[in-house]
């Protein structure tokens, strides 16, 4: 085994580059290991005692020390190069028609200058400086988009206040998806263009939706976030009614979907109030809240993000809406009690892990129609919040990408290490009857999550437990057009035994009815 | 450098139940943090074996043997076994500011906010932290910034005010600020929390402490040589 080792002198990077530059060059051809570390004297020890270091070399805190380790001299070399190259940036950007200054932007007015036709700033710091960044950003006169999360509900409401007075759109904060004139933001899928305008306060409510609508060969004119409190009280939906004002004005919008998560009654009124008056068809969606029918008016009411997308499809087509699709991928009565017919009597539970967290809620929604209690660490019903998040007890359902999962961690639907390994342990639970999951594509998600996830399902497979594996369903919320491939995925969960339904809602619905088939079997 | 104290009054003092009870409420949510860089690997839901930098199983081998030993000098007041403890790992870990040198600086601040105007609490905590600052020079500019900071009297703002929480005996604000200390940095955060809620623990009446070092797997072992590359003489020092 060789080694190749370089000082880079006096240089700050913080911690999260150097992870992630060991991490990288880790994986290059014929790389065992690699670290770039500060050169500190215990660290040169420390790399001594791991074996990655074995020459003497001074100790000098303030540079970077940079070890390759790999058996050929050639791969280790073009490792450690790219491993420089990357951590020493070049001094100038290169100029490219003048639209660039040689000098990195370092404020939003800065890089508006070297950008004037921008029209979009979107944030993505800590919470506590998101606000002044928006605020800055809308005095500039850009719209904005807020990824960050953790803003003070004050300055969300004067942001968006701000917003409305200057005609500018605000989306967030916590606003993780947006498609704008067919341009991904954040997690987001590549989608047709086409009639259907969605507003969301929920983000894979929106993927969900969009999804579902692309798959079926219809478009999206617009995809809008609104932050995962819009629809609160205080809030009262500001950027929900900014959004039905401005897909009820863009040509291009036929028909408006409108997706929330719980949201508030008041919050509820207002839009719905807006929606009758937009002259347009407008599909409704709020998770968790009876909006109630009126067939006089212009607006179609769906339970479901599934039923949400039907209805638009429908409408897009002038057709009623397509009736649910059988959930087929479990089959009838007779193929449930099939599936189930290898569990043990003490296996009697599901089992939801979600990276999305308007697909736990809706899981839960659905699962509940059917089962006594689930807990969740995110309960529709405040009496089902289970105890130990870590623990699950019963029917329960996760979401791994509430704040306790994510501190000091990227989210589920970028690294599923977290989560692979509570499958891994549910697996190994006797009492587990049915694993549900979900598996979001797009931009920004894992490259290649099914691979990953039929691994762990392999391994929870081979490992001795005292009965049978419990079934595994999954949705996978995507499209052919999305870099991970939506086909591709699917087919490789079903290759490792894994029951795909075509959506979040359908998976729930199986499960319930794989639960239900195992408890009328264990009864005779 | 001299050493601000806060009042008696404002110590933090298990003896006090709403003191005890926001103390356990940052214990509990830093014993779930799943960490797998740092020092936070150590916690109960960190997990080394997922670590990005192979100085985390390092730094955590070290910090296993080492901080049993440091709680044990730190609460038999005896500063010169602290620093023979303390003082050998300072620039060691991860990070920009390496994960030891965060702990020291979360333990420092924790000391301080548990040992009010007590006189021998006052001195150990003035000693130590001089000779950590004099320490410093061996580690990162940043770390050593902090640090000199942190024993001038004022610690990170996210620790103190996790800190000023617990002695308000708040647990709601206590829960709200370790939350937020957890999202510093990569693993700062969770390092220094890690340094804060055991030395606020160290000189309690109660085996808070004890629990901690046992959550976090350490060495129970007696003190022994640590190997020196350098020819330096190997340190050793009486189990206590």
């Amino acid at each position: 085994m060789m080694r190749a080792t370089k000082v880079i002198p006096n240089l700050y990077r913080d911690s999260v580059a150097l992870m992630d530059l060991s991490e990288r060059i880790s994986k290059f051809p014929g790389i065992t290991r690699a670290t770039a570390v500060t050169a500190t004297q215990v660290n040169i020890d420390l790399l001594r005692d791991a074996a990655l270091l074995t020459e003497q070399m001074p100790a000098r805190p303030n540079d970077i020390l940079i070890i390759v380790e790999g058996a050929d001299e050639s791969e280790i070399s073009a490792a450690m190069q790219n491993a420089e190259s990357s951590l020493v940036e070049a001094s100038a950007m290169p100029a490219t028609g003048g639209a660039m200054s040689a000098i990195v932007p370092s404020s939003l007015q800065m890089a508006l200058e070297d950008m004037p036709s921008a029209n979009l700033a979107l944030i993505s710091t800590p919470g506590e400086y998101a606000a002044a960044e928006a605020d800055k950003a809308l005095r500039l006169g850009l719209n904005v988009m807020v990824f960050s999360a953790n803003v003070a509900i004050e300055d969300e409401i004067d942001l968006k206040q701000m917003a409305r007075e200057r005609g500018l759109l605000l989306m967030g904060p916590d606003c993780g998806t947006a498609i704008l004139n067919g341009i991904p933001l954040g997690f987001a899928n590549v989608l047709r263009r086409g009639p259907v305008g969605v507003v969301a306060s929920a983000g894979t409510g929106l993927q969900q939706v969009t999804c579902l609508i692309d798959r079926a060969g219809i478009g999206i004119s617009q995809g809008l976030g609104c932050g995962g409190h819009d629809l609160s009280d205080d809030v009262g939906g500001s950027s929900m009614l900014q959004g039905l004002e401005m897909l009820a004005a863009d040509a291009s919008t036929e028909i408006i979907v409108l997706i929330a998560k719980h949201p508030s009654g008041k919050a509820v009124q207002r839009v719905l109030d807006a929606a009758r008056n937009v002259g347009k068809p407008v599909v409704v969606n709020f998770l968790g809240v009876d909006t109630g029918r009126d067939a006089n008016s212009n607006i179609r009411v769906a339970d479901t993000l599934e039923g949400a997308a039907r209805l638009a499809i429908g409408l897009s087509q002038g057709v009623r809406a397509p009736a649910v699709e059988a959930d087929k991928c479990a089959g009838d009565t007779a193929d449930l009690a099939r599936h189930t017919a290898g569990l043990s009597a003490r296996q009697k539970y599901v089992r939801g892990l979600f990276s999305g967290g308007t697909f736990c809620y809706e899981a839960q929604l659905l699962l509940a129609k059917s089962l006594r209690q689930v807990w969740s660490n995110v309960p529709v019903d405040p009496t089902n919040a289970i105890s130990d998040v870590w623990k699950s007890k019963e029917h329960t359902v996760i979401d791994m990408g509430d704040d306790i999962f994510t501190r000091g961690r990227p989210h589920p639907m970028i690294d599923q290490r977290l989560r692979l390994q509570r499958l891994a342990q549910e697996a190994r639970d006797p009492e587990t009857a049915v694993i549900l999951f979900d598996v979001v594509l797009g931009y920004g998600a894992h490259p290649n999550p099914a691979k990953e996830i039929s691994d762990a399902i392999a391994a929870a497979r081979g490992e001795p437990t005292g009965g049978q594996s419990p079934i595994f369903v999954a949705s996978v919320c995507g499209t052919e057009s999305d870099p991970q491939n939506l086909q591709l995925q699917e087919s490789m969960l079903r290759a490792a035994g894994v029951l795909v339904a075509p959506s979040n809602a359908a998976a729930a619905r199986i499960a319930a009815g794989l639960v239900m088939a195992q408890s009328r079997q264990a009864e005779h | 450098m001299s050493l601000s104290l806060p009042d008696s009054d404002c110590m933090l003092d298990f003896a006090n139940r709403g003191v005890h009870e926001a103390w356990t409420a940052a214990w509990t949510i830093l014993r779930n943090h799943p960490s797998s860089d740092g020092l936070g690997a150590m916690l109960p839901h960190g997990n080394v074996h997922s670590a990005r930098s192979p100085l985390t199983a390092m730094i955590v081998w070290r910090a296993g043997a080492a901080l049993p030993r440091l709680v044990r000098f730190t609460r038999g007041m005896d500063v010169t076994g602290s620093l023979a403890v303390a003082l050998p790992l300072i620039g060691g870990g991860p990070g920009l500011t390496p994960s030891w040198d965060d702990l020291l600086i979360g333990f420092l601040c924790g000391l301080r906010a548990s040992g009010g105007n007590h006189e021998a609490k006052s001195r150990f905590v003035g000693h130590f932290g001089i000779a950590v600052a004099e320490a410093s020079a061996g580690t990162t500019a940043v770390s050593r910034a902090y640090i000199c900071r942190t024993v001038k009297g004022t610690g990170p703002e996210w620790i103190e005010s996790a800190l000023a929480a617990i002695r308000a005996g708040d647990p709601t604000r206590t829960r709200a600020a370790t939350a937020r200390a957890l999202r510093v940095g990569h693993t700062s955060g969770a390092d220094m929390m890690l340094g804060a809620i055991l030395g606020s623990s160290v000189w309690q009446d109660g085996r808070e402490a004890d629990e901690m070092l046992s959550a976090l797997s350490c060495e129970n072992s007696a003190c022994s040589p640590m190997s020196d590359g350098n020819g330096r003489s190997a340190m050793t020092y009486p189990p206590i």
